[in-house]
């Protein structure tokens, strides 16, 4: 008999137009607790207007989000309670230390103190450079201190929006191994979105695939793997012959 | 409320770690003390005397420099984060919307407390030593301490100007500007004077002197919250429906 896994995260329907009539139309799916979930498709396919509907930063036209059970548009701030994310480039005060981040965005939950701070200082080789002041960082040791902000709540649910982005080999592997540790360690879901195939590959076991604001295909990384060899392959054969975007219904 | 006290000490620790607030509270120390020293120089000619120091010297901050200080501080806590993204930073976090804005606009009714605070002590102390203490303490202090409510406005005037602008210079030149546009239409139009906020910088006037006009103080007051209020829904409105 196949095991019930709870689901961490629903997204229905969601629709959101800017002016320019770009944006996202329809996007549904839904993901598991435990999933290291892949959201792959080139630049401006809507993988980040997705994440910023999730996050409450951005708000949908239509459809709706529920994370934990919890719906985003009604259930705003509780909703996000267990959900840690790092949207486009880190938010962080680059006038403040590496620390005083953490410090302020701890400040907005009653169990993350200064032990914990540490931890997670610790986890992404950022301690001892935790007085230094983030101006003076590099972009690699920013991106880790943006998923140390996203992790430091001991989130369920973390979504990473291209959290790779700019980074060279020897940080794209820290951040990877970062992410793989956390989810196996401690079982936290991830949503993770980028428009490197390799990468979701070696990190997830399922993915869904947008284009031009329309999510054309969703797919477990085994199924994947066995029709196409790579992740890579799968994609392009999706979105270079046959696998049209649905449009008309907008 | 445990959230927006949170939110206040994370706005007012990043207000004073920048060091143009910082450069600002040590302005208006030097404002404080060349106010002393030029009163003492002209003996009172251009009514900065020893004796009304305290009030000149909160004349010129309530009328002046305050306005532009808040207009800055609107576009930091307000544009300028969202404008190089770190506004995220509190968006994704467990906390309502109308939780971070109000903490925001908090924070810099302390900052303009704190300025207030420094000018007091700084005009005071330089009174006392300087001529003794001839003028009485509690009447200054009150007028210090009133002064506040007619810079609570001109706060959410600041924030409604930054929640329309992408870029933290346009929210400074346009509040300023629009300051300066409401100052120079109460000028022009004597019957629109007494309906603007900007007219009443120096109503801690109202409280000097033994007989207290306690209705007009009433009025002013009414005046000053509804503007407060007015502001703060719109304001708050944008802030609510604005996609980061």
């Amino acid at each position: 008999m196949k095991e019930e896994r709870q689901v961490a995260l629903i997204i229905n329907n969601i629709t959101k137009i800017y002016r320019n009539g770009r944006g996202i139309r329809g996007v549904s799916f839904q993901v598991e607790k435990g999933d290291i979930y892949g959201l792959l498709g080139p630049n401006g396919s809507g993988k980040t207007t997705t994440m910023k509907i999730i996050t409450g930063l951005s708000r949908a036209d239509g459809g709706d989000v529920q994370i934990f059970g919890r719906s985003v548009e009604n259930e705003g701030e509780k909703s996000l309670e267990h959900v840690g994310c790092l949207i486009e480039a880190p938010a962080i005060y680059e006038y403040l230390s590496a620390k005083k981040n953490l410090e302020n965005a701890a400040a907005y939950y009653k169990d993350v103190k200064a032990p914990r701070i540490e931890d997670i200082l610790r986890q992404t080789g950022l301690l001892q450079y935790q007085n230094d002041k983030v101006k003076e960082f590099s972009l690699g040791m920013k991106q880790r201190l943006g998923l140390a902000l996203a992790l430091l709540a001991n989130p369920k649910l973390v979504i990473l929006d291209e959290p790779a982005n700019g980074l060279d080999i020897e940080g794209m592997v820290a951040i990877r191994e970062i992410i793989m540790n956390q989810a196996k360690a401690k079982g936290i879901t991830f949503l993770i979105s980028s428009h490197l195939a390799h990468e979701l590959e070696v990190m997830c076991n399922k993915i869904a695939i947008m284009k031009d604001g329309y999510l054309l295909k969703t797919s477990t990384m085994e199924e994947v793997i066995q029709q196409s060899e790579t992740l890579e392959k799968y994609f392009l054969e999706m979105v270079g012959s046959g696998m049209e975007v649905p449009h008309g219904n907008d | 409320m445990e959230m927006i006290k949170a939110g206040i000490q994370n706005e007012i620790a990043k207000l004073l770690s920048l060091k143009k607030y910082q450069a600002l509270l040590l302005l208006t120390c030097l404002i404080s003390i060349s106010s002393g020293l030029l009163g003492g120089v002209t003996k009172g000619l251009i009514s900065l005397s020893s004796t009304n120091m305290p009030f000149a010297v909160l004349s010129l901050v309530t009328g002046f420099m305050l306005p532009l200080i808040i207009a800055m501080a609107a576009a930091d806590l307000f544009t300028a984060e969202q404008e190089n993204g770190s506004i995220k930073a509190v968006i994704t976090r467990p906390i309502g919307r109308i939780s971070i804005f109000t903490s925001k606009i908090l924070a810099i009714v302390i900052y303009t407390i704190l300025i207030l605070l420094v000018c007091f002590i700084i005009s005071l102390a330089w009174n006392i030593v300087f001529n003794g203490i001839d003028l009485n303490i509690t009447e200054t202090f009150l007028a210090y301490a009133v002064s506040i409510v007619p810079m609570l406005p001109i706060i959410l005037f600041a924030v409604t100007i930054s929640q329309l602008c992408k870029s933290s210079s346009s929210t400074v030149m346009l509040t300023v500007l629009g300051y300066m546009i409401i100052i120079l239409m109460g000028t022009i139009l004597p019957r629109v004077y007494p309906m603007l906020f900007t007219s009443y910088t120096g109503w801690y006037k109202l409280f000097i002197g033994s007989a207290m006009p306690i209705t007009s103080i009433l009025n002013t007051l009414a005046l000053l919250v509804a503007y407060t209020l007015i502001l703060f829904a719109v304001s708050s409105w944008a802030f609510e429906k604005k996609d980061y």
